[in-house]
């Protein structure tokens, strides 16, 4: 790891000057800095990308970190710490999926300084993609190869690839955010949350440069609908998810999205058809984990993972019920 | 025999440890506490020298490759830059340790291989200087398989080494015991399957680091590592050793081959630096993490295995490829087990795999006896903990033998069974024989496999090491003990100070291990973590009793006139007139009279007067203090046992409790006993279930080269760990100690294949078990 190039620091006052800032070449926004920095210090992408201008966000005010329920919809900051979105009681009362799922992100160290905006717009954590030093010039660097087609493929994609990447969404919050049918609130726009996730070089989110996330709407849950999250990693406290999944079922309805499994967050349709209205117990469960991954395609070494999908939807149901 | 007490038995394994004092005492202050706790130790990466310059490697930035072009003129040109020190600079010899270069000493590269080293001013102009290099090359055949590389029409990796073939035959070939194909004969039946390892790393928290000072002739230098003997010996190229000063601050994780191998490179590239420009000079080796692989990674093993249907085994054969299980001293199913036909071959291949470290070395051999208790037990429908009890022994013989021939006539108690101690004690904690299951046969009402895993060994080291040790008592009354670390690993620096405690009579408190200077010349057995204190406990005892010794002698005798910084020190009577030594003790640092305790001088009232006579030293080969025994064996016993549940679902495995229990002899710090158990249970663990690198099957390169990919166990992945301790005295070290500080990690390296076993029915012999294996095996991947 190599001490970090040369960058300019603004210190954003105004979310107007931070979009601004943002329109200059190579510049990046940083809220945690979790992903970011070490983005940099591995320097895992060319030089044409490498960020020369990083736009603190933190000195924006009114800050963007916040936790409020307004006419029963819960709105959160961009720039709202993952911790306190775990610790809320607000959001534990009434939005488990999303307090479990920051809960469960990364390490306490992490939590305390990544923020939610940060977290939904973080970079694949595919390994062709962070190896340091730029070794890999894959598709999502411009490149013109998915290095893990025929490679070491073990964590990919299990729904195929988006503009031939196989690379998967790393975010704990990304599900949760989707089956609680959030809203994401930009500079320029408000987005569904199913539809804020996109294949870019390099980036995972289908914000433009200088676009940045101001804040997560969610509507209150509608009477009899409970929310879960359940998460699949090697070390349960720490890593990047294996396979995770959120559900908020009740109600004759059922929103379920798997991620770690496709390049955006995967909503399993088809899981929810099978549960939805139905009383929730093993069996149910069971069969809308086996429907969630039909049409799952599996590379040379990922077939595992399409049974792994199948059970963190069976748990996510079951965790509803 | 020297340090003999009158009417102590010869042999030093029998030697009673001194009562009431510090040996077997609990919450005894460790010597590295308060600088650890307080954040005020230094580490070798903490070293700061006035004018220091800063250097970094150039690495391969492919597997295997060919330079065709390296050029280093604007690194060079960059302000700031002092040198850049070339593969092929010919004013450059470049060190090689164990065969092994860290610095290409051709155009032939592998991942991780250096080709420049850039110095500078800052880490940040350094990096700098490393970006602006241009380096083009030729990338050649990569080899990511061991018997991919052993095939007759693989391409050759290294023809500048042998251009006719990969073959490489491991240090100690093969291994042969008995007559195998009598044993095969004599089996009920025979069974055979293969076991593989994948690729698992050192992942140290603190990298490699080397710091050098040149003063003329004179030469300081600040080493990461953990064997000052052998890094001394590493430096004599660069200055006569007499005129080098070696430091050894503390490490942040660090053992074996990673010390012995690589981190000695980074001192030497930091002298040779160092001349160079002039300059204290601090490399940097921020890759080392994940550089090279155990000498077990990506080894294969073929067994053979024949036994009797009542579970005694006849014959065990095995075929490796990579891992070392050959050599005699760390075979253990030959050394722990009555197995009497033994036949191992053992082969590596020139392949993609760039550096061998033995950092949990022995762990292959550990692999060995789990595998075939598992098998046969398996097999037989038995607890592998009775097939382990069933074959108990020592080199071919079974216990009753080893009490008639072995323990009878070297004084040991023929009534300690350490085998049988420490599965009784481990079983009754893991509550074993309410748990234990026939493999598969039990699910959970979570709808979750239960497991349950064993593993047991020999002893790791048992033997009497090389080592030295001086003892210094200071004008007030204050001991060093100058002994420079021998490991990374500080419970037996603690330890040494106990035991110096009570066999001098001097107070814990009063004595202070002088561990970092490395000018005196007293440097303990510099084996490894796994016997340090068993191979330097001898010279502690010996140079402790020795100190004893004069300072009664002295305090009996008149002091002589003597001058002293020109001043005429006066003759003085003695402190205890007209009696003789063996009418005193020392207690506590407190001089009396035995008939007439009320009689005593404290060592800080004598000491002053008698200073510049109060020093002694000792010295230890292997094989001294044997009392004429020519030939040690392994009596003493390991037990691990693990439970676990495996979600069908997931194929992940949640370990639920884990008890350790070790037969140290006789435990000197019960306190660091028992740290290197939790420690080594997580670490062993962790490579059983987690740890893997995974190469990029075209190019070769490692993708998960970085402590966020490769996982390692955090605190929360291990639910519970118990850690128990026996004591038989069946050590051959003094008072019948033994050493036991790699066990922890690797007997728990092997131990998942079991658990998994036991709980699925199906077997899953490749480390680490990982979900995606475990669902292979039930049919659902």
């Amino acid at each position: 790891m190599k001490t970090v190039k040369k960058f300019t620091r603004v210190n954003a006052k105004t979310v107007e000057e931070a979009v601004s800032a943002l329109r200059a070449a190579n510049a990046w926004a940083m809220a945690g800095g979790t992903d970011l920095v070490g983005t940099m210090r591995f320097e895992i992408l060319p030089d044409t990308m490498y960020p020369k201008i990083l736009v603190n966000l933190k000195t924006i005010a009114p800050t963007l970190d916040y936790i409020k329920e307004e006419k029963g919809m819960l709105q959160i900051g961009a720039l709202t710490r993952l911790e306190d979105i775990a610790k809320s009681s607000v959001v534990k009362s009434k939005w488990a999926a999303l307090s479990e799922a920051a809960h469960k992100t990364a390490s306490p160290h992490i939590r305390e300084m990544g923020t939610l905006g940060g977290n939904i717009c973080q970079l694949t954590r595919c390994w062709y993609f962070r190896l340091h030093d730029n070794r890999f010039f894959c598709v999502r660097k411009g490149g013109k190869t998915c290095f893990a087609i025929s490679g070491e493929n073990r964590y990919h994609s299990i729904f195929g690839g988006v503009s031939a990447c196989m690379a998967v969404n790393p975010s704990d919050t990304a599900p949760a955010l989707v089956a609680l049918n959030a809203k994401i609130v930009t500079s320029k726009r408000t987005i569904n949350a199913e539809e804020f996730w996109a294949v870019k070089i390099p980036r995972s989110t289908v914000l433009e440069n200088d676009e940045i996330v101001k804040e997560v709407q969610i509507p209150g849950p509608a009477s009899g609908v409970k929310s879960a999250f359940v998460k699949f990693a090697l070390r349960s406290s720490i890593d990047f998810p294996i396979v995770n999944c959120a559900a908020a079922i009740g109600g004759g309805t059922a929103r379920i999205c798997l991620n770690a499994v496709y390049n955006r967050p995967y909503r399993a349709t088809k899981a929810e058809e099978s549960i939805a209205g139905k009383a929730i117990d093993v069996a149910s469960a069971h069969a809308a984990g086996a429907a969630a991954v039909t049409g799952a395609i599996a590379l040379a070494m990922n077939k595992w993972k399409i049974q792994v999908a199948a059970g963190m939807v069976k748990k996510a149901i079951l965790a509803c019920a | 025999m020297y340090g003999l007490k009158e009417g102590e038995p010869l042999y030093p394994w029998l030697w009673p440890a001194p009562e009431g004092g510090m040996i077997g005492k609990r919450r005894v202050p460790r010597v590295d506490g308060y600088e650890k706790a307080s954040g005020s130790a230094v580490y070798t990466r903490d070293i700061y020298r006035p004018g220091m310059l800063y250097a970094k490697f150039l690495r391969s930035p492919h597997a295997h490759a060919k330079i065709k072009r390296l050029d280093t003129s604007k690194a060079e040109a960059l302000q700031g830059v002092r040198a850049v020190l070339r593969y092929d600079d010919p004013g450059i010899q470049w060190p090689k340790l164990s065969g092994q270069a860290l610095v290409s000493d051709t155009n032939h590269w592998y991942e991780g291989m250096v080709g420049a080293v850039v110095v500078g001013e800052s880490e940040a102009i350094v990096d700098r200087a490393l970006r602006l290099i241009e380096l083009e090359m030729e990338e050649l055949p990569v080899i990511l398989d061991v018997e991919e590389a052993l095939k007759p029409d693989a391409p050759i990796m290294r023809p500048d080494v042998d251009p006719k073939s990969n073959h490489r035959p491991r240090f100690g070939p093969y291994f042969k015991y008995g007559d195998i194909e009598k044993g095969f004969a004599e089996a009920d039946k025979v069974i055979e399957w293969k076991a593989i390892t994948e690729h698992d790393v050192w992942a140290g928290v603190e990298a490699h680091v080397g710091v050098a000072e040149c003063r003329g002739d004179y030469l300081d230098v600040w080493h990461h590592g953990q064997n000052w003997l052998t890094m001394m010996t590493g430096l004599r190229p660069y200055s006569p050793l007499n005129k080098i000063h070696l430091y050894l601050p503390y490490n942040g994780a660090f053992f074996g081959g990673s010390s012995l191998i690589a981190s000695h490179h980074t001192a030497e590239v930091a002298v040779i630096a160092a001349r160079r420009t002039g300059c204290p000079v601090k490399v940097l080796d921020d890759e080392s993490h994940f550089v090279g692989g155990d000498e077990d990674a990506r080894s294969r093993y073929y067994f053979k295995v024949g036994f009797k249907l009542d579970g005694r085994i006849t014959a065990v054969q095995l075929r490796c490829y990579e891992a070392w299980v050959t050599e005699t001293t760390t075979n253990k199913i030959y050394k722990g087990t009555s197995i009497p036909n033994i036949y191992i071959t053992c082969d590596s291949a020139a392949y993609t795999k760039p550096f061998d470290q033995c950092f949990k070395h022995g762990c292959s051999t550990v692999r060995v006896t789990t595998q075939v208790w598992e098998h046969v037990a398996g097999e037989l429908g038995m607890d592998p903990s009775k097939i382990a009890q069933i074959n108990d022994g020592v080199e071919g013989h079974d216990m009753a033998y080893v009490n008639e021939h072995v323990k009878k006539p070297q004084g040991f108690d023929t009534a300690r069974d350490s085998c049988k101690e420490v599965n009784e004690l481990g079983k009754k904690i893991m509550e074993w024989d309410k748990k234990w299951h026939l493999p598969g046969t039990k699910i959970l009402p979570n709808g979750k496999y239960h497991g349950m895993g064993y593993v047991s060994t020999v002893e790791w080291a048992h033997t009497v090491g090389t080592g030295g040790m001086g003892i210094r008592v200071n004008a007030d009354g204050s001991v060093d003990l100058l002994a420079t670390q021998c490991d990374g690993g500080w419970a037996g620096q603690t330890a040494y100070s106990q035991i110096a405690a009570d066999e001098m009579g001097v107070s814990f408190e009063d004595i202070r291990l002088r561990p970092f200077e490395g000018r005196d010349g007293f440097v303990t057995e510099p084996g490894g973590g796994s016997q340090g204190l068993s191979g330097s406990s001898l010279t502690t005892v010996r140079a402790s009793r020795k100190m004893k010794q004069l300072i009664l002698e002295k305090v009996t005798q008149p002091t002589p006139l003597r001058r002293t910084l020109g001043n005429l020190m006066p003759s003085r009577p003695a402190f205890f007139p007209n009696k003789k030594p063996e009418e005193l003790d020392m207690k506590d640092s407190v001089i009396f009279e035995k008939a007439h305790p009320e009689n005593k001088k404290t060592l800080a009232q004598i000491a002053g007067a008698l200073t510049y006579y109060l020093f002694v030293w000792d010295y230890t080969m292997a094989h001294t203090g044997r009392g004429g025994v020519e030939h040690e064996y392994g009596m003493v016993r390991q037990a691990h046992f693990v439970e676990i549940e495996v979600d069908p679902d997931t194929g992940g495995i949640e370990i639920l409790k884990q008890v350790s229990v070790n037969d140290g002899g006789k435990v000197i710090n019960p306190d660091a006993f028992n740290g290197q158990q939790y420690g080594g249970a997580y670490m062993g663990l962790s490579r059983s279930t987690k740890e893997t690198l995974y190469f990029d099957p075209k190019t070769g390169l490692a993708l998960n080269d970085n402590l966020i990919g490769y996982p390692v166990n955090v605190m929360n992945d291990v639910a519970s760990i118990d850690c128990a301790i026996v004591e038989t005295g069946l050590g051959y070290a003094p008072y019948g100690s033994c050493g036991v500080g790699e066990d922890g990690g690797a007997c728990n390296h092997t131990i998942m294949p079991t658990a998994v076993y036991n709980a699925i029915g199906k077997y899953v012999d490749s480390e680490p078990v990982t979900p995606d294996k475990i669902l292979k095996a039930l049919g659902k991947a």
